[in-house]
């Protein structure tokens, strides 16, 4: 799948978004087009990242249609792309709640984070991604959404504190002690 | 694997992956990845997992996830109606003083040219009645003091004047008694000028036979 917007999201991409939505808001429905295909992958690897399996088309399809629906408080604060992580995982711990009560069972335990991301082991073929997945893989839910936040899609530690709800600073030690224990993994 | 000593370059590392870097910076770290075996490898373990990040992102149907989303809805352009403010209405306020100023201030001036008499402020009403023939019933006071302006003499001494405006004043403080005794001293007045024309008297003397045989004589 194309990524155009990837890279992290630089000046030209955040200019290009303002004027995306402002054609949407004008009523350009290919705006809305552009702006998911911009996005979407984004936000379905970080719901992969985040432990979502099942069910990633429709985080994804919520995630916009929230953001659509309430466009008009996008400052322009953040990132476009920010702003829909932040919206995205709100929604993935809107989900976990419900279905927790549901289950009535406890919070979700990170060993089983770790065995729902290990379960999209089949997609990656090479032996060398397969390793870098098993190491990922065993990264605590937030050391591996900031690890994928800051690898994967380039953000800041700034952008990476808000989508996630942390500070800077913390972001920051997730990153370099999941680092860390990557090549640990991979050195064993 | 291990990490370089310079935690600073390190932590630019996903930026230089990602082309996040200003120039300066860019070639700074650039030209430390170049001599640092740690770094080189750290940077390399970066693409390698970003590529399998990608690499394992699901698929997402873009199209449905367009057709899913609200219209946008256009603001609905009105016409601008100019919207009264408080400064609008002290200015309105303003004009209506002055006009209503500058009317009274000519109808007094104006009444003064024509030889209005004038009385001392104060002079009640009961004071300038002065008990002749055609004058008006004394005009009670409310407060039995009260001063009536000088302009309401004028219809005691019959007057031609243009205190319209006192008279209407005095006169909405009579009963009715007193309003048709002033109307009847009204009519008995002589100074009224006379606004019907004088009816034209036509006297037509018959031709006697004399003057006219005399004059076809001649």
């Amino acid at each position: 799948m194309t990524d155009p917007a990837r890279g992290g999201g630089g000046g030209g991409d955040e200019k290009r978004d303002l004027e995306l939505i402002a054609r949407w808001k004008g009523g350009d429905e290919r705006a809305a087009t552009e702006l998911v295909q911009r996005h979407a992958s984004a936000l379905a690897r970080f719901a992969v990242s985040s432990g979502e399996r099942s069910e990633v088309d429709e985080l994804v399809q919520d995630t916009f249609v929230r953001a659509f629906n309430s466009i008009d408080g996008f400052r322009g604060d953040s990132s476009f792309r920010t702003w829909l992580f932040t919206i995205e995982r709100r929604l993935l711990l809107d989900r976990r709640r419900a279905e927790k009560r549901r289950r009535d069972k406890d919070e979700l335990q990170e060993d089983d984070a770790a065995t729902e991301y290990d379960a999209l082991d089949s997609v990656v073929a090479d032996e060398t991604q397969k390793r870098l997945l098993n190491a990922v893989a065993r990264l605590s839910p937030t050391q591996r959404e900031v690890f994928t936040l800051r690898v994967a899609e380039g953000l800041s530690y700034k952008e990476i504190a808000e989508a996630v709800g942390t500070t800077e600073g913390a972001a920051r030690v997730h990153y370099h002690n999941a680092m860390r224990a990557v090549k640990e993994f991979l050195n064993e | 694997m291990n990490d370089c000593p310079n935690a600073e370059i390190r932590d630019r590392l996903p930026d230089l992956l990602h082309d996040r870097l200003d120039p300066s910076a860019r070639a700074a770290v650039t030209a430390h990845v170049a001599t640092c075996v740690d770094c080189h490898d750290e940077l390399e373990l970066l693409r390698g997992t970003q590529g399998m990040l990608i690499a394992r992102t699901p698929r997402v149907d873009v199209a449905a996830i367009v057709a899913a989303l609200p219209k946008a809805t256009i603001p609905e352009v009105r016409a601008m109606r100019p919207r009264r403010t408080f400064a609008d209405w002290r200015i309105a306020a303003a004009v209506t003083l002055l006009i209503a100023g500058g009317s009274s201030v000519a109808l007094y001036s104006r009444a003064g040219v024509q030889g209005v008499p004038t009385i001392a402020t104060g002079t009640t009403v009961e004071s300038i009645a002065a008990p002749s023939k055609n004058s008006v019933a004394p005009i009670p006071t409310t407060a039995g003091s009260r001063a009536i302006p000088a302009e309401t003499v004028a219809m005691n001494a019959g007057e031609e004047t243009e205190a319209g405006p006192a008279v209407a004043s005095a006169a909405a403080d009579m009963n009715d008694r007193q309003l048709q005794a002033l109307l009847d001293d009204i009519n008995r007045m002589e100074a009224v000028p006379i606004t019907d024309p004088d009816p034209i008297v036509l006297k037509v003397t018959p031709r006697t036979p004399a003057s006219t045989s005399g004059r076809g004589t001649e």
